[in-house]
């Protein structure tokens, strides 16, 4: 276990001073993070794909300037993801554009029978809820369920103590729990 | 309280069909590794100041020489003229 942490630890001094096989291993080892974070943060494949290369294009233009600390790289990355998708956020509400995938949603689910669809509909807004969370319980929902993490690592990534996970997260299940209580009645 | 409880473990339910893992397309990550690493086709050339301010003084300082080289002639045969 110390031993692999060594290795990473080496493997991230060698990304820092700009070699590209050691930054290589760090992308495979998180892309697939990123890539369900912003996932879940867009909820669109398109914008995932995109704004995961972007983040680590970004991070490998700015390897060279990273400082280690006891935060694993991985909150970095999810740092540099966050700034993008608040950007994204920012931009689409510009636009007001109609995701083409709930277009496409909506011819498929003709197909489908009304039990499923309503348990999709169901998920979708439990979705759509999560979405308008503070960035911090949007990430301690997605750390926790998507990523499969302990209270202890999302701290790690979130700099924050296990305590202070423990109560956030069920802050959050608070919030949703009236969010979708009040939906309830008011549907 | 009980029902407060159930709700949540109801929620946490929820949570825990609504928020599986994506898998993403083994393509995609080789072709963004690629991406990554290989050198833009395309280069944005960026505005070289210290070149343009060069090319400003020196052309000045030419056209400067010029109109002293000018003047010296026109002087030197208003002279002979005049002479």
């Amino acid at each position: 276990m110390e031993n692999s942490e060594n290795d990473y630890d080496l493997v991230l001094d060698r990304a820092i001073q700009g070699d590209e096989e050691a930054f290589s291993i760090l992308y495979k080892d998180n892309v697939k993070k990123i890539y369900n974070y912003i996932y879940y943060r867009t909820g669109n494949n398109h914008e995932a794909e995109d704004l995961t290369a972007r983040v680590f294009q970004r991070a490998l233009n700015h390897i060279t300037k990273y400082k280690k600390t006891n935060v694993p790289f991985s909150a970095w990355l999810y740092r540099i993801a966050h700034n993008l998708v608040a950007n994204w956020h920012r931009d689409s509400n510009r636009r007001r554009e109609v995701p083409i995938e709930d277009q496409i949603n909506l011819r498929i689910m003709q197909d489908i029978p009304e039990k499923e669809i309503e348990k999709r509909q169901e998920i979708e807004f439990l979705l759509k809820t999560i979405r308008k969370l503070t960035n911090d319980r949007q990430l301690v929902l997605i750390l926790k369920y998507v990523e499969d993490l302990s209270n202890k690592e999302i701290g790690d990534v979130l700099g924050k103590s296990e305590g202070a996970i423990k109560s956030l997260y069920h802050r959050t299940l608070l919030e949703l729990r009236d969010v979708l209580n009040i939906s309830g009645k008011k549907e | 309280m009980k029902e407060d409880n159930q709700l949540i473990n109801l929620l946490e339910k929820k949570l825990d069909t609504a928020l599986l893992p994506v898998d993403i397309e083994e393509k995609y990550v080789d072709q963004l590794r690629v991406r990554l690493f290989k050198a833009p086709l395309i280069s944005v050339e960026k505005d070289n100041y210290l070149l343009i301010v060069s090319l400003i003084c020196l052309s000045f300082i030419t056209g400067l020489i010029f109109v002293f080289i000018l003047s010296r002639m026109f002087s030197s045969n208003r002279k002979r003229i005049a002479s």
